[in-house]
Parts: structure tokens; C-alpha cells; sequence
């Protein structure tokens, strides 16, 4: 079986600071949950996930993005 | 001097001229303080992602500015003193930070100089519903979204079957 290659996102729009402000690009990469999606299925390399780690963090700090959302119930 | 970005919420619950005397209480701090305001960003009232202190919309203030680093103790700590405040945060800002708001700004400029004012405040009645969005209107929006969906979806699969093997 061949694994599709997933590419990052932020590599390919060239972006270099992921912004905490932007929380419809963060909720992108949290599940339903609200949880962070992992690298092995974002496809986002190492570089990127550290930064968009944190800036989801400092979202949800500012309720910007829910720490947990019962959506999936 | 190094650059910080403050973001506060506030009461929403507040008449909007208790808003503004906040907002301008802050301003007036950091100037004179030594600090140099550059931009204040109102977001306006957002609805909030959890309840805070039972409040289910906030008014976002988001203050760039430059100063010493010995004023954002200061600063914190007159916000501490504040109860009206919901949430509030002070970051320095990397190099990549400015770069993007200046080249952001400079984009707007170019476009219409309201065209941040206004977009800023339009999304947010929005906000409640997103994550509901987000999953249906994703995939029509962009096609690859598609793919990444069903490609968690065997992730996730493929894990549960990895696991129960374990068991």
C-alpha cells in the first residue's frame, strides 16, 4: 500500500507565524472535540505543529476556541 | 524597544460608554508609561468559546504597542485590579508577528482603510454555530478537505483495529 504524502498547509501557503487571533484557521486543526489533530493526519511538519500548538493554546485561553465542545455527542 | 500585543475582554453587560472609558484608561496608561500605542483593534462583542465568571459574550480589545519591559507588570496588574475584565493577555510579538500584521495592514490600506473596522465585527454572530460549520461547509469550500477528512477517518479506523489487536 502506498501512503499518500500529506504536505503542510502553512509550508504551502508560505506562512510564517501562525496567528492565536485567526481561530477559524485553528479550529481547522482541532477535531469536533475541540481537540488537536496530530501531525500524522494534518500532514503539518514539525516546525509548524509547535507553533500552531501553542497558538491554539493562547486561543483557548481567550475562549476563542473551546478547550472541549460536546458537539459529537 | 521590543513590541507587545494586549488583548482584553471585557463585560459586554457594561453600557458602551463604560467600555470606552476602559478602553481609553488603558490607552492613556500605556502612553504614559512610556509606551507607544500603534494600533486598538475592537473586535467588538464575540460571543465567547466557554462561559467566563457565567458571561456568554465578551468585548474583545486587542492593543499593539511598543514599550519598556518592565511596564507590562504594570500593566497586568492594573488589569488584575479590574473586574469588569474577563480574560486578558500580553504577548511580545515575534519578528514574524510584525511582519505579518505590517504587511496585513498595508494590504488593507491598499484596499479600503475601513475594510479592517468593518470585517472585524461581521464574522462573530457566526462564532456560536462554527464548528458545525466548519465540518459541512469545509469540504464544499475546499476540495482537499475532503480527502484530509476521509484520510482521519482511516486513521482513526485503522488505529481502533491496531488496538483491539492489542487487546
Amino acid at each position: 500500500m502506498l501512503k499518500k504524502k500529506r504536505i503542510c498547509r502553512f509550508c504551502e501557503e508560505r506562512i510564517d507565524y501562525i496567528d492565536f487571533k485567526d481561530e477559524k484557521r485553528l479550529s481547522r486543526f482541532t477535531t469536533e472535540q475541540g481537540k488537536i489533530i496530530p501531525r500524522r493526519t494534518s500532514g503539518t511538519c514539525a516546525k509548524h505543529q509547535r507553533q500552531l500548538v501553542k497558538s491554539i493554546k493562547i486561543a483557548r485561553e481567550l475562549a476563542l476556541i473551546p478547550y472541549i465542545s460536546d458537539m459529537a455527542k | 524597544m521590543q513590541k507587545y500585543e494586549t488583548i482584553f475582554i471585557i463585560d459586554s453587560l457594561l453600557k458602551s460608554e463604560e467600555i470606552d472609558s476602559i478602553i481609553n484608561k488603558y490607552e492613556r496608561f500605556l502612553s504614559a508609561n512610556g509606551g507607544q500605542i500603534e494600533t486598538v483593534e475592537r473586535w467588538g462583542k464575540k460571543r465567547l468559546a466557554y462561559e467566563i465568571k457565567k458571561r456568554q459574550y465578551g468585548y474583545y480589545v486587542v492593543i499593539r504597542f511598543s514599550g519598556p519591559p518592565t511596564m507590562i507588570k504594570q500593566l497586568e496588574r492594573e488589569y488584575r485590579l479590574n473586574e469588569s475584565l474577563l480574560r486578558f493577555k500580553t504577548l511580545a510579538m515575534p519578528k514574524g508577528a510584525v511582519q505579518a500584521v505590517e504587511s496585513k495592514i498595508a494590504a488593507d490600506k491598499t484596499q479600503k482603510p475601513e475594510a479592517a473596522v468593518e470585517k472585524a465585527p461581521l464574522p462573530e454572530p457566526q462564532a456560536a454555530t462554527d464548528v458545525a460549520d466548519d465540518a459541512a461547509a469545509g469540504p464544499a469550500s475546499e476540495p482537499q478537505s475532503v480527502e484530509s477528512a476521509q484520510e482521519t477517518a482511516d486513521d482513526e479506523t485503522a488505529n481502533a483495529t491496531a488496538e483491539n489487536k492489542a487487546e
